[in-house]
């Protein structure tokens, strides 16, 4: 294959492809106005707290020991945040997408597919517990603290997102993650449910290997009467080292998945924390199964 | 709506599905490019008065989508790469609909930055130059991996596919 017959059958593949619809405009303009909205607020705190830190210092350096002396004036005014139109105001409408996303809690649809509130969220939060509960003797699951650099991975995450609708039936997904910690080295634990009515494969180890895309050599590991797709490990991608997936008779899809690191920038762990077996074990726990 | 917003949203209406092929192309997930997309349209929002010249809208949206799924897979984040999830070890007969996934899968094992160059080479047909600048490269990195692109996507397509193409 050479470039031309590349650009062909790119072209190929995407005229043929059907792709979910998309994000509406106006979903898209409640996003963006939220974004800029909580930028001009973070300006707005910083401006507030340089104009007061820069007040303390004026009114400390007026003071011949450095103590306060009293009041040091109204500080200025910081303009008021223009407070984004609240998201609500701009539904989607069946012009910007086939599918309108799901209703909120607060009545009014979502604005993509992440749930930011109600029962949805709440369940990816119970996931992000859940894991928590299951972290085996000896290792910490250390949570995010305020010095962490804002560009390194988190140390505890989670999201719930609206899949897609099968027959009517709304799929989600709760995706939930910890760093698993051992001393000064961290890896990472992540489990990701999907709600029934899911279209995800059925056999085993097609499930495992589809999922994420990442592929890998796959055994199907028995536990109790559940079979449960393990890759023990990846081929062509290196983001976790081994993980798990199981159906559960109900349609509801577990995936598990162990990495020695969380981050490139620090140190991974030696070992991993589950042996495959616990691995697979944790993939069939009602812990993880959530609907 | 303000002049900004309407002109924000005429700008995304007109150019966002194209955007989001090409986001699914490098990441191989629908989801996911549209998580690609609204990102970078999101950035291009907050910066929209300050791209006085429009016709470069589609440089700076391209380049933050590009950087942003080299930058998240640099750091083994966010989620998931799921082309169908099929089994790439089943041999697929020429012609079939299953080429299609075979295909897709090849491209989504294709290291990411060459992945990236092959879609800008050829799926957006930039230039050398103009992927280059949008990589931050030189043009001579952006011809070897190409050249390595190309030459791992023939490794992993199957000979069949090879063939018909």
């Amino acid at each position: 294959m050479n470039g031309d017959e590349l650009r062909a059958a790119l072209r190929g593949e995407m005229a043929a492809s059907h792709p979910p619809p998309p994000l509406g405009t106006a979903g898209m303009l409640g996003v963006a106005r939220r974004a800029r909205a909580r930028r001009r607020t973070i300006w707005a705190c910083a401006g507030s707290a340089a104009a007061v830190l820069a007040l303390a210092g004026v009114a400390t350096a007026n003071t011949p020991d450095g103590s306060y002396s009293g009041p040091a004036g109204p500080a200025p005014a910081t303009p008021p945040t223009k407070p984004a139109g609240p998201a609500s105001a701009v539904p989607p409408t069946s012009k910007d997408s086939a599918t309108p996303w799901p209703t909120g809690p607060d009545g009014h649809p979502q604005e993509d597919r992440t749930a930011q509130a109600g029962s949805r969220y709440d369940q990816g939060v119970r996931l992000l517990g859940e894991i928590v509960s299951v972290v085996p003797t000896g290792y910490t699951a250390p949570e995010d603290a305020p010095g962490r650099p804002a560009d390194a991975m988190p140390l505890r995450s989670h999201q719930a997102q609206f899949e897609e609708r099968v027959d009517g039936v709304d799929v989600w997904s709760y995706m939930s993650s910890a760093a698993l910690a051992q001393g000064d080295r961290t890896g990472r634990l992540l489990v990701e449910t999907h709600t029934a009515g899911n279209e995800l494969p059925s056999e085993p180890c097609a499930l495992a290997r589809g999922f994420w895309g990442m592929q890998g050599e796959c055994q199907v590991v028995t536990v109790e009467t559940a079979q449960v797709g393990v890759v023990a490990r990846p081929t062509v991608d290196d983001r976790f080292d081994q993980w798990a997936a199981y159906r559960h008779p109900d349609g509801v899809v577990v995936f598990v998945a162990q990495g020695r690191t969380l981050d490139a920038n620090e140190p991974g762990l030696v070992t991993l924390p589950f042996s495959l077996r616990q691995l697979a074990g944790l993939a069939v726990d009602e812990r993880f199964h959530l609907e | 709506m303000a002049d900004r917003d309407a002109a924000f949203a005429e700008y995304f209406a007109a150019r966002s599905d194209a955007m989001r092929a090409t986001a699914y192309l490098l990441c191989g997930d629908w989801h996911r490019a549209e998580d690609l997309v609204q990102t970078a349209f999101t950035k291009l929002y907050l910066v929209w008065n300050r791209v006085a010249r429009h016709e470069v809208l589609d440089s700076y949206v391209r380049q933050i989508l590009v950087r942003t799924f080299l930058d998240e897979r640099r750091r083994g984040w966010w989620r998931r790469e799921q082309v169908g999830g099929a089994d790439t070890d089943r041999p697929t007969p020429p012609h079939s609909p299953e080429n299609r996934l075979v295909m897709l899968q090849a491209l989504a094992a294709v290291p990411p930055r060459q992945r990236a160059v092959l879609i800008l080479r050829y799926w957006e047909d930039l230039s050398v130059e103009e992927s280059a600048t949008l990589l931050g490269c030189s043009p001579g990195t952006v011809k070897s991996q190409a050249a390595r692109g190309l030459d791992t996507l023939r490794g992993l397509l199957p000979v069949s596919h090879n063939e018909i193409q």
